[in-house]
């Protein structure tokens, strides 16, 4: 037996020993696991950051790819557009049945709660964020000066077209131009600002646009914003403002002048046929002025749903959408009109159905798919002719040469005829001029987005939905603010009788 | 073979100890109370390091060295020790089974303890019910087993899993699954572990038992302990099954005559011409059943084998088993074989090392099921609105393509040729391995260090040929998609055991731990095929879809402390500490700090109980903590500039753009939790109850919280918001009778759970919940988060019958455009319009009240019965599918019922519209879809018999029983879809609270089986 101091003597050696042993444990664990304190950081692999997404001319464009990419989505400018911008007019009707919120637009009894106008709202801002963060952070990025000024060309082209989207449908919005970058911005609970301020700042974004971007003929990625693009958008921009009470004296000349100089730059012209602007395997031709792009199926690309919504049962469509019966039967006076046949139909190639809008098609389209290829056209150059026609009227109703660009698009459109040629005689007055001219947008434009702007622009818009058996009220001329932004932002009113 | 083998060794051993010294051999048998022998029983002759373990017969011999007294020292899991003096040369020495449940170990975080001293609300599963009824997957050893732990079958495709919830949902965005501890490896893989492998599952339930885990014990922890072979004992076991499966409930659709007559009333409503004449009608017969085209009875299979011993020093576990289940809709099923090696040995007194590890293979072949909707619906939600009409062959013996009637209704791919041609094709490799090293330094001291890690290989094989009505949208589809999956783990603990005196007892836990996750995947895809000859082999055979890849990774560092203390074994107290750090969360907020605290009186002890004979046990718990949750994706707190992509000059390029909103204060969501609980035990434990109540207060929720648009996004991932979770729950567990012949046990559970919103950092309400796109166009929410209410509260428009005449409408002064046969909606306002914003209440809960099982279990001889009961009470389902089927959809197939049972003028019907009114689909959720989804279900019924086997037999089984089983027998429900036991959409990140959606999942199951068991 030993003795306990002894003991004692034994349990202290072993007691050292375990000290050292636990210590070098302990110092082999730190070594091993010190380095783990950088294993708390995130490494980002398949994203990037503000730090490293805008450093040389390849990020400048692929942000550029970005910000058009959002204009793709369903919700925005593949079906949304449509919704919201002829739904509410007289030719695109949507089923009984289904999706209220098509219905609502088309009943003018849409409310906040409306997801369609959500949809229009939320997607217009994203846009509008995507280019400002290109408007903050390309400039500095080291690149070829010419290059960086279109690329931000197309950067405030589009926030511009979305701040007039917005104008437009809700009158006074909140006016985002720098990035917001944290829950703690400043700018995270925007108030509205006023709409002829929003006004101002399209029209500035648009001629930055217009002096920085490319023409078209030297582009080389068919599908950017060109200098053309912008004009034509700012031409439709005074002639809208023109109608609103932030309407300036200018707003006609300085339309006409847009005009005219997308027409005296000779990069655009008419296509003989109608059909083929319209055309999957003639996309971005010479009346193609700005067009949101759609892809090839099996591309990896977006494709459209258009034909899909549009198309009845019997052509593997979903048939969501019909034209009225009315504007089937009424808009097109003559069979000489090239475009009822094309825009509009019956048949669906075996038996009589509903009338339905038969214009966007696809040869390459497989049935009951969402897979087509047809770009959504947001100017083209029909249009700029006859925009041109109605800023002459309103400047000088007496001017002969007024009737140039709306009859050179009735003669595409087969109406070539004397009798269907506009005039001073058959057409006396600046009234009698906007009562045709309503109806050849209508004819030449059909579902191409223009409708509910045409009508409040031309003042229609209360007959033509009375037409339809529609009343409207003066305050539902502008859209309600989405309920879920008045929710998230108390700073934020929402418009007049909208409760 | 292989324990005469061991026996030889053993034997040899013991010879050469024989001769090795002065001895006096003590030769005996050890048995129970019922004079069956006892293998496996430690045996030391006291103050000697002379030991044994008993053979497989209980016998053993011993030599005790001269001049030693033979005391010897008996112990065995599950019997009280004993110290025996042996009289005699020759002894029978009989071991009496420890007092029940009192002595078990169970096993908490990092540590295991007696249950008797348990601080914490901790229930263990009780694998022997298990092990009487065959189950597929080891989340169904949880279900209705354990009180407070619901768990739900997402759907009945095999191999599917299944959500788990440990006292309510906790969380709104994060996760709410519990975290796996497989043998000790915090965030394992626990859908392949292999049922028959599990020697224990225990539950940990409350704060005290959870907070050791930290920021992932929030929402409980399960923690399952594979077994283990042990020394003296070699088992071989075998199990083998065999059985089929049918669908527990087949609904029935319209044939092609009630069809054809539906069709013509659609156009009748629409005031158009009818589809077809008398003449016509006539010819149309029954037509196909197409449900029953794609639904079949399938065979499923189950082999396991096992084989585990050792010997002094050495311990070791193999198992292996084969599962085998057709799914019930044709071309679908799942195969699975594992296999399990655990192994422990004794370096030397002090060092033990090991290894548990598992290698798991499956593949699975997954049905067509679509939650989505639309134009593809998927083999199931086809098959029942493809009209009954068209054949499913076409003469020359093809698939026909689309259903009849498709320029009327929207057309439908046959779904026949979508579950044969369509293919989807997972397989999948898991390994685990996790070694560990104990050193115990000094008496008490031990320090345990593991380092174990998990790889999970799958690939998944997609192939849509032109010929079928879904390869045709894409022209043909091919898509292989690898995916990698790994993560590591090391834990280095010191534990310190004391027994200071009679009246203290200590245990000290330190440790530290790191673990990392890594993930990778890779999609191709080609579409536009040029053959349909290759399948997945070639995929050059199409134009390719840009490669898509998803790597991921994150990290937890953690520190952990523990302190228990037993003050005179009556007083027992627990103290704890974890530290996390997550590389998840934003750089302000990456460390979370999780204490608890908890005391635990065992009254029973008490001077004043102990004279008090019935009462066995009696112990009162309570104990509050802080625990964390961090279950989000990672780099949620860093804006990410992503890749998209556009088309300039007619080709792709790719774009890049932010596509969120960064949160540097990103941090734990935290869960601070009271619990109250007692166990009683009465005359002699025949009798326990076990009762709980709980207050769980979530707060910081992970959240995506809604901000202005005009930021360009619309919300952003933050810590907002409070829940609350408050329950009670209470287990009995009876031996009714028992004798050597006939014994009769039974067990209960119930567990209610009340959850509330308490905040939504801000606003009142929020829509949340999944819906199929397709049904509601718009993108409507199946229900509301609103503050005062529960998670999963189905909101919409309250249904209010049926108009029944135009004078009805009239009177009612309502604006809308309504016609006698469409349903009501209760204008809430009173302003004679519908309106979203106004008129849409709270029309339903998918939480429900109680849940409860019930387990019996009687043994008669060699005959056994063994009941199990499952039920759910109080919990509301949103039946999607009716929208389709019933009424609201105009055109596609309908239940048989809707033909008969449908409005047709004034007083038919208050309750089912008419034929062709759309009104309840365009009022998007509403009330006439929501329905009790009660059930009480026959969970399993399992009966027994115990072979008599030939003595012969005996070297090689010791015990052959044979049984059949039938599982989900009958459910006693009003609830009119396939099963009330479903959920949709809840399994994935961002839906965890779209709850108790019905719409098209795979169809439940009952089982038929016949199997044969052998033990050693």
């Amino acid at each position: 037996m030993l003795s306990s101091d002894s003991k004692h003597c034994i349990h202290r050696e072993n007691y050292l020993k375990m000290k050292r042993q636990i210590s070098i444990i302990l110092l082999a664990a730190a070594a091993m696991f010190g380095s783990c304190k950088k294993g708390l950081d995130e490494v980002p692999e398949g994203f990037l950051t503000k730090d490293n997404a805008f450093t040389d001319a390849s990020d400048a464009q692929s942000a550029v790819n970005g910000l058009l990419s959002a204009l793709q989505p369903q919700a925005y400018y593949q079906r949304t557009i449509y919704i919201i911008t002829e739904c509410s007019g007289d030719a695109l009707q949507p089923i009984a049945g289904q999706t209220p919120e098509r219905l609502e637009m088309f009943n003018i009894t849409y409310n906040a709660g409306n997801v369609e106008i959500r949809n229009w709202w939320q997607n217009s801002y994203k846009l509008i964020s995507r280019a400002n963060d290109i408007i903050a952070y390309v400039p500095g990025i080291d690149m070829d000066e010419t290059q960086k000024k279109n690329l931000l060309g197309n950067a405030y082209f589009l926030r511009g077209m979305a701040y007039f989207d917005l104008v437009r449908s809700f009158g006074d919005v909140p006016l985002m131009l720098k990035p917001v970058t944290s829950i703690n911005d400043p700018n995270m609970y925007p108030a509205r600002t006023d709409g002829g301020l929003v006004y101002k700042q399209v029209i500035e974004d648009l001629k930055y646009a217009e002096a920085n971007c490319f023409p078209e003929n030297k582009i080389t990625l068919k599908g950017m914003v060109s200098s053309g693009a912008a004009s034509a958008m700012l031409a439709r921009v005074y002639l809208q403002r023109n109608s609103t009470q932030w309407k300036e004296a200018t707003d006609n000349q300085n339309a006409l002048d847009a005009c005219n100089r997308v027409i005296n730059s000779g990069v655009y012209k008419l296509l003989d046929n109608y059909a083929d602007v319209f055309d999957c395997d003639k996309e971005n031709g010479p009346e193609h002025i700005f067009s949101v792009q759609f892809g090839t199926n099996g591309s990896g690309t977006t494709q459209n749903i258009i034909v899909r919504m549009f198309s009845p049962a019997g052509l593997g469509g979903s048939g969501s959408f019909l034209t009225t019966p009315q504007f089937f039967q009424k808009a097109y006076f003559s069979a000489a009109d090239t475009r009822k046949a094309w825009n509009l139909s019956d048949f669906d190639g075996t038996k009589k159905v509903d009338p339905f809008i038969y214009k966007y098609r696809d040869a390459q389209w497989a049935k009951n798919s969402n897979n087509a290829r047809n770009n959504w056209l947001i100017l083209r150059y029909a249009d700029v002719l006859m925009m041109q026609s109605e800023a002459m009227n309103n400047l000088n109703p007496a001017d002969p040469a007024k009737f140039n660009g709306l009859n050179a698009v009735r003669k595409r459109a087969g109406l070539t005829a004397p009798e269907f040629q506009l005039n001073l005689t058959n057409t006396p007055n600046a009234q009698a001029f906007i009562d045709t001219l309503v109806n050849d947008r209508s004819r030449e434009l059909c579902v191409e987005g223009h409708r509910r702007w045409d009508l409040l622009r031309l003042g229609k818009y209360k007959e033509v939905q009375q037409s339809l058996g529609h009343k409207v009220e003066d305050y539902q001329l502008l859209l309600p603010l989405p309920q879920t932004e008045l929710d998230a932002n108390t700073a934020l009113k929402q418009n007049p009788q909208y409760n | 073979m292989f324990s005469r083998k061991f026996l030889l060794i053993v034997m040899m051993l013991f010879g050469v100890l024989a001769t090795s010294a002065q001895t006096k051999k003590l030769t005996g048998k050890v048995t129970g109370v019922d004079n069956s022998p006892l293998p496996g029983v430690t045996i030391q002759v006291a103050g000697t390091k002379v030991a044994t373990v008993t053979s497989g017969e209980g016998t053993f011999t011993l030599n005790i060295p001269a001049g030693v007294k033979p005391v010897l020292q008996l112990s065995s899991i599950g019997y009280e020790p004993l110290q025996y003096t042996a009289a005699s040369d020759n002894v029978t020495i009989v071991l009496k089974e420890a007092v029940k449940s009192l002595t078990d170990v169970v096993v908490i975080g990092y540590g295991t303890a007696k249950r008797k001293d348990l601080t914490g609300a901790i229930s263990s599963v009780p694998i022997a019910n298990t092990d009487k009824s065959p189950v597929f997957g080891t989340s169904q050893l949880l279900q209705g087993q354990v009180s407070g732990v619901q768990v739900t079958q997402t759907n009945a495709q095999p191999g599917a899993s299944f959500s788990v919830r440990v006292r309510g949902t906790n969380s709104i965005t994060a996760g709410s699954d519990p975290l796996y501890v497989i043998d000790g490896y915090a965030g394992a893989d626990f859908s392949t572990i292999n049922p028959s492998d599990i020697a224990s599952i225990d539950v940990l339930k409350d704060v005290s038992a959870t907070a050791i885990y930290g920021s992932r014990g929030a929402n409980g922890v399960v923690i399952i302990t594979t077994k283990q072979g042990s020394a003296g004992r070699n088992t071989v076991s075998v199990d083998f099954y065999r059985g089929m499966q049918e669908v527990s409930r087949m609904l029935k659709m319209m044939d092609a005559t009630q069809f054809g007559n539906y069709l013509n009333t659609v156009m009748a409503y629409q005031g158009k011409p009818p589809v077809y004449t008398q003449a016509g009608l006539d010819t149309l017969g029954k037509g196909t059943n197409w449900l029953d085209e794609i639904i079949r009875t399938a065979p499923i299979t189950n082999a396991n084998v096992s084989l585990s011993g050792g010997s002094e020093g050495t311990r070791y576990f193999l198992g292996a088993s084969y599962f085998d289940q057709e799914g019930i809709i044709i071309n679908s099923g799942y195969k699975r074989g594992t296999v399990r090696f655990n192994l422990t040995r004794d370096i030397s007194k002090k060092v033990r090392v090991g290894i548990n590890s598992s290698l798991s293979y499956n593949t699975q072949g997954l049905a067509a099921i679509n939650s989505n909707g639309g134009s593809v619906g998927g083999t199931l939600l086809d098959a029942m609105r493809i009209s009954p009409i068209g054949p499913v062959y076409n003469p020359d013996g093809s698939y026909t393509f689309v259903g009849a009637n498709a320029d009327l209704l929207s057309q439908i791919g046959n779904p026949v040729a979508n579950a044969m041609l369509n293919t989807d094709k997972q397989k999948e490799i898991r390994t685990f391995a996790n070694i560990f090293g104990e050193w115990q330094i000094i008496e008490g001291l031990k320090l345990r260090s593991t380092l174990g890690g998990e790889y999970r290989s799958t690939r998944e094989d997609i192939f849509h040929p032109t010929t079928t009505y879904w390869g045709a949208q894409d022209k043909g589809l091919a898509s292989i998609e690898n995916r990698i999956a790994y993560n590591y783990l090391t834990e280095h603990t010191l534990t310190y055991d004391k027994t200071i005196n009679k009246n203290n007892a200590l245990t000290v836990l330190a440790g530290y731990t790191y673990q990392r996750w890594r993930s990778e995947g890779s999609t191709n895809t080609i579409n536009n095929l040029t053959t349909n000859k290759y399948g997945t082999s070639n995929m050059s055979v199409g134009t390719a879809v840009p490669v898509r890849v998803s790597p991921a990774e994150n990290a937890i560092e953690s520190y952990l402390g523990r302190i228990n203390y037993r003050l005179m074994d009556k007083y027992l107290f627990t103290v704890s500490m974890r530290a996390d750090g997550t590389s998840k969360f934003g750089p302000n907020k990456k460390w979370g700090y999780y204490p608890s605290g908890a005391f635990a009186w065992r009254v029973s002890d008490e001077a004043f109980l102990k004279n008090v004979k019935q009462i066995s046990d009696l112990k009162a718990r309570v104990s509050y903590g802080t625990v964390g949750n961090q279950s989000i994706d990672p780099y949620l707190s860093l804006q990410q500039y992503t890749t998209n992509s556009y088309i300039l000059s007619q080709g792709r390029v790719v774009g890049t753009s932010a596509n969120n909103l960064g949160n540097a204060d990103l941090g734990w969501e935290s869960t601070s939790a009271f619990d109250f609980g007692f166990d009683l035990g009465l005359w002699n434990n025949r009798l326990t109850l076990t009762a709980d109540y709980y207050n769980k207060q979530t707060s910081d929720l992970l959240f995506n919280r809604a901000i202005p648009s005009t930021s360009g996004f619309t919300t952003v991932m933050a810590n907002i918001g409070k829940v609350e979770n408050v329950g009670y729950e209470l287990g009995i567990n009876g031996v009714i009778i028992e004798t050597p012949k006939f014994n009769w046990t039974s067990s209960f559970n119930i567990a209610t759970n009340r959850n509330r919103i308490k905040s939504l950092g801000g606003q009142d309400n929020i829509p949340q919940g999944n819906v199929s796109s397709s049904v509601f166009p718009g993108g409507q929410n199946s229900g509301i988060l609103k503050v005062g209410e529960s998670i999963g509260s189905f909101y919409g428009y309250q249904f209010g019958g049926i108009w029944q005449s135009d004078d009805q409408i009239k009177a009612s002064g309502t604006k809308q455009t309504v016609k006698p046969g469409d349903p009501i909606y209760v204008d809430q306002n009173g302003d004679g319009v519908l309106s979203a914003d106004k008129d849409r209440v709270i029309i339903g809960h998918a939480l429900p009240k109680f849940t409860y099982g019930f387990t019996t279990n009687l043994k008669y001889g060699p005959w056994a019965l063994s009941i199990f009961l499952q039920g759910v009470q109080g919990q509301d389902i949103l039946n999607v599918s009716r929208i389709e089927m019933e009424n609201g959809a105009v055109f596609s197939n309908k239940f048989a019922y809707v033909a008969t049972d449908s409005w047709h003028g004034e007083g038919t019907s208050n309750t089912l519209p008419a034929i062709g009114s759309g009104l309840r689909r365009s009022s998007n959720v509403t009330s006439d879809i929501v329905e009790d989804g009660s059930f009480l279900r026959i969970k399993t019924v399992t009966l027994s018999y115990q072979l008599p086997l030939p003595k012969i037999t005996r070297d090689v089984f010791k015990s052959a029983s044979i049984y059949a089983t039938v599982q989900n027998l009958y459910t006693f429900t009003n609830y009119s879809g396939f099963d009330p036991e479903v959920n949709t959409y809840a399994n994935s990140f961002g839906n965890y609270t779209s709850l108790n959606i019905d719409y098209n999942p795979y169809p439940n199951i009952r089982t038929y089986l016949v199997g044969v068991k052998f033990g050693f």
